[in-house]
């Protein structure tokens, strides 16, 4: 019951407009006073601020942000798109497979999927209108790669699942690469199979010719070599992700200033958003751990497990349910502030259940990806439509194929876990 | 005619306003240049120990306690200014429009009040440790107050700047813009 007014305390305060940092914590404060004496809390919140801040592994956020941010300078995006279709070039729909694998290769590169789609979407959607893609199929193919971002390490979602369920950050960007390239993979398929059945959506094949010898502004290959670096170091265990993530920060500004794609104007928008995002996130973290101690008085997970055990349910079928209602509130909600809010309770019941945290990370990220381009609130299918100023009901109209891809590429990872698992050491 | 216009006291949170922004500043220029010497620190430390097996061995204590809390809490206030949070307003923006806007300025001050509350207490923890020069001893003997002192100064200026937004034109209460032209 103390948990339930605690919940509602919560939803109340988000429903009402007040932001998911604030709200988690308003919460966490009116439910504690349910259980706790007032003076316990206000030394509780010291602390919890104080830890939350001065928690070395806090440093992947901004370092990977930091890294995404001087790589994305002076039109990275368009060379890697532009290097990409010179490999597709001899395929049907080869700009928008150059988009998926360009797409693939800056979210080795970035840890935001809003960030990726956002690049793409300025260096991918002339382009391809150009080559005469339907707006509705270039705008799906681009929210779609925009999302590998956070499967693909190094990704913030699996930092923060990382931080809230105290589950190995490495071993989750580990576990995130073969999901990742199949999901890169999947959505290859889905455009040519698409372009197939629905030949008018596609290029004119002499325009997308002609558009495969266009000259790229820099080189891109320093950045495929951090890229490989960061990416081998994170598979190889070599050096800590607090580590890679400082040293493929300094790796980009390096290459941002060694192919002159950082200016004054450009390295003060990195360092600003990286700040922004960076204290974001962290005031999320804090307050939800104020709410992670209401959470922990209540002790809903034992409760939950005793319910299941009771009732006789199985194991598969809760998580199934579970599923559903990630995916359910990837629809509607923000995916930091679902992971933030939820792991704590779903990954504690899962593992109470049998299954693998690793592999839940992956489950949960696999629905936040599909909750990005899922209506109503898909955000990515937003910031493409605003970036390319096409309409939101093309746009959504674009991305339904992928989504039955997203769907199977889900199954799968749900009925063999070792595709997240093996190359977890 | 704009709300701001016939606001009782709009010239005087202009002012406040004012006087709020170059701290903010301030705060940003040290978060910035607590992260870059965290990148710097931490890859050198990485660097000397694979390559030379001579760690920077100050670098753990000197990230975690000091720079981590600093660039945290100093970029607060500057963040939320320039629309650093999630916030869902499909619900509200539901209600009535002469609704909205108040129910956006209470959510504002409860979350003033909350983080001032954490500023108020994370003040008092930083002169109880000024007081009794409380230090982790180690390879450097590192005073824990310097931990603390961002604490109340971040979240005072948080506190200060939702304040002027909860009680600020409406156009400043659901900040949607990407402002970084001050930089």
């Amino acid at each position: 019951m103390t948990f339930l007014i605690g919940i509602l305390f919560l939803l109340g305060f988000i429903a009402v407009g007040i932001p998911i940092g604030f709200a988690l914590g308003l919460a966490g404060i009116a439910s504690l006073s349910l259980v706790v004496p007032p003076h316990l809390i206000l030394s509780l919140l010291s602390q919890v601020a104080h830890e939350t801040a001065a928690s070395y592994v806090m440093v992947t956020i901004p370092m990977f942000v930091l890294m995404a941010e001087f790589l994305s300078c002076g039109g990275i995006a368009q060379d890697l798109l532009i290097a990409c279709n010179r490999l597709m070039r001899r395929l049907r729909g080869g700009m928008a497979l150059a988009t998926v694998l360009a797409g693939a290769v800056l979210a080795s590169a970035s840890g935001s999927s809003t960030a990726s789609a956002a690049s793409m979407t300025r260096a991918a959607y002339p382009v391809m209108r150009e080559a005469g893609y339907a707006s509705s199929f270039a705008i799906g193919t681009i929210s779609v790669a925009g999302t590998l971002a956070i499967m693909i390490p190094p990704s913030v979602a699996f930092i923060l699942y990382g931080l809230m369920t105290e589950t190995s950050i490495g071993k989750l960007f580990v576990a995130g690469v073969v999901p990742g390239i199949l999901t890169a993979l999947g959505y290859a398929l889905t455009i040519a199979i698409t372009l197939r059945l629905r030949p008018d959506l596609g290029p004119k094949p002499e325009l997308e010719a002609k558009l495969s010898t266009r000259a790229g502004k820099g080189r891109v290959w320093p950045v495929g070599v951090l890229i490989a670096i960061v990416v081998g170091c994170l598979y190889t265990g070599i050096a800590t992700p607090t580590e890679i993530s400082a040293l493929g920060a300094l790796g980009a500004l390096a290459i941002a200033l060694g192919t002159r794609r950082i200016d004054r104007t450009n390295f003060g928008h990195a360092v600003g958003n990286t700040i922004r995002t960076t204290t974001m996130i962290i005031t999320i973290i804090f307050s939800a751990h104020m709410f992670g101690y209401f959470i922990s008085f209540t002790k809903i997970t034992d409760a939950m497990l005793a319910w299941i055990a009771n009732s006789g349910t199985s194991a598969t079928t809760v998580m199934l349910i579970v599923v559903l209602i990630y995916l359910a509130l990837g629809m509607i909600m923000d995916q930091a502030a679902i992971i933030i809010l939820t792991s704590p309770i779903t990954a504690p019941l899962m593992v109470g259940l049998g299954y693998d945290p690793i592999w839940w990370g992956v489950i949960i990220i696999k629905t936040a990806e599909i909750g990005l381009v899922s209506p109503p609130m898909g955000l990515n299918v937003f910031v493409t439509s605003a970036a390319a100023k096409s309409d939101l009901r093309s746009g959504f109209f674009g991305v339904l194929p992928f989504i039955a891809t997203e769907f199977l590429i889900l199954a799968a990872l749900l009925a063999f876990p070792a595709l997240s698992l093996a190359l977890v050491w | 005619m704009t709300d701001d216009a016939v606001r009782p006291g709009a010239g005087f949170l202009t002012f406040l306003d004012r006087l709020l922004r170059p701290l903010e500043m301030a705060g940003l220029a040290i978060s910035v240049a607590f992260m870059l010497l965290v990148m710097v620190l931490i890859s050198m430390d990485a660097l000397m120990r694979y390559l030379f097996k001579a760690p920077l061995t100050f670098q753990f204590q000197l990230t975690e306690d000091y720079l981590l809390v600093g660039l945290v809490m100093m970029g607060l206030a500057w963040s939320f200014r320039t629309g650093g949070y999630i916030r869902i307003s499909g619900l509200v923006s539901l209600l009535p429009h002469a609704v909205v806007n108040p129910v956006f300025r209470i959510g504002l001050l409860l979350s003033a009040g909350y983080i001032g509350a954490a500023a108020w207490m994370t003040g008092r923890k930083f002169l109880q440790l000024f007081r009794s020069g409380e230090a982790v001893i180690g390879v450097v003997d590192w005073p824990v107050y310097m931990s603390w002192i961002w604490l109340p100064v971040g979240l005072g200026l948080l506190t200060l700047r939702l304040i002027l937004v909860a009680l600020g034109p409406v156009e400043d209460l659901d900040i949607a813009h990407d402002d970084l032209d001050e930089l």
